[in-house]
């Protein structure tokens, strides 16, 4: 976190090489989460473009409060959902995992990571967008409830129902098809 | 373990790993450089300075300020006039900043006033390469040696 702090603080005095920095150490995360979110790669790197385009208007007058990760985190997470509004989003199933990558050794275990996360990608495209994001938020970007609900701008108990609901739907999903 | 007796950690473990490709860093970067750099040139043309800053702010009086500057150091640091103090109850001499710190400062300044912080940062960068690895167990006193 104290990399995140010096970084900003460079960043903030028109420093190039800080914001390089900071793309490079939250791209493919972001990217992941959008992708996540949107299922639709193109869309998902047009969401990334933004945010840091934005973050790096705000040169001179950023002030971090929370993680940095976070912030970025629900930067994107606000665009796509602005993004998902203005288009109805295709279920594109399997083609949303396009491009995921597995760091497991051995071509079974990337095989058989792959094919999860496959999996969970097209588990959590079938949820509703808001509980889909809170999930991605909390799970992936580790991020707690109230950090949540602060950068969405909704109370802690909105944002632990749709975790809760959003868990709800998943478990009922993969016990379905288990019995089938 | 059956993913519907932890879903949380079913979920967790598929965090997808994907990776960006070059062009989206190009386009990416690129944009974001433009847009710091446009937010940066606003801020600057914003902060248009009134008569002080103006004479302030001015070449001439900026080296005329650096040379009283240096000429102030030098003369400290050969000795203050007036008092010399003796007697075992004496103040110690007040040790001045040496030239040689000035001169470092100042080429600092011209530094990051040429190419803002990362021209800071690569003048650091040189800085450390002329010095070399720190000493290893450096005491106090060998540290204050260097200060006068």
């Amino acid at each position: 976190m104290i990399d995140d702090k010096i970084l900003v603080w460079k960043f903030n005095r028109g420093s190039k090489d800080a914001l390089r920095r900071l793309y490079e150490k939250y791209k493919d995360d972001l990217l992941g989460s959008a992708i996540t979110l949107l299922r639709d790669r193109s869309l998902a790197e047009d969401v990334v473009h933004d945010v840091f385009v934005s973050f790096a208007a705000s040169t001179g007058t950023f002030h971090l409060t929370g993680t940095l990760k976070g912030y970025l985190a629900t930067c994107v997470a606000n665009c796509a959902r602005d993004r998902n509004r203005l288009k109805s989003v295709r279920d594109v199933g399997l083609d949303a995992a396009e491009g995921l990558d597995s760091n497991a050794d051995g071509p079974v275990e990337s095989m058989v990571a792959d094919e999860q996360a496959r999996r969970v990608e097209a588990l959590l495209g079938a949820l509703p967008y808001e509980q889909r994001e809170v999930v991605v938020l909390h799970l992936h970007h580790e991020m707690r409830f109230r950090e949540i609900a602060e950068s969405l701008g909704v109370s802690i108990n909105t944002v632990q129902s749709r975790y809760r609901y959003g868990l709800d739907k998943l478990r009922s999903i993969l016990n379905s098809m288990v019995t089938k | 373990m059956k993913p519907d007796e932890n879903i949380e950690k079913f979920v967790k473990d598929a965090k997808p790993h994907v990776t960006t490709g070059r062009p989206m860093d190009k386009r990416t970067l690129d944009d974001s450089y433009a847009a710091m750099q446009e937010t940066l040139r606003a801020k600057s043309a914003a902060r248009k300075p009134g008569l002080p800053g103006m004479i302030l702010g001015s070449r001439a009086v900026q080296l005329a300020a650096a040379a009283a500057v240096v000429i102030a150091a030098v003369s400290l640091f050969l000795g203050r006039g007036g008092h010399t103090p003796t007697g075992p109850t004496a103040e110690p001499r007040w040790a001045a900043e040496s030239p040689a710190k000035m001169v470092s400062m100042m080429s600092l300044r011209a530094a990051y006033r040429q190419g803002g912080l990362d021209a800071l940062d690569e003048q650091f960068r040189d800085t450390l390469n002329v010095l070399g690895p720190p000493p290893l167990g450096i005491s106090s006193r060998e540290l204050l040696e260097n200060v006068n």
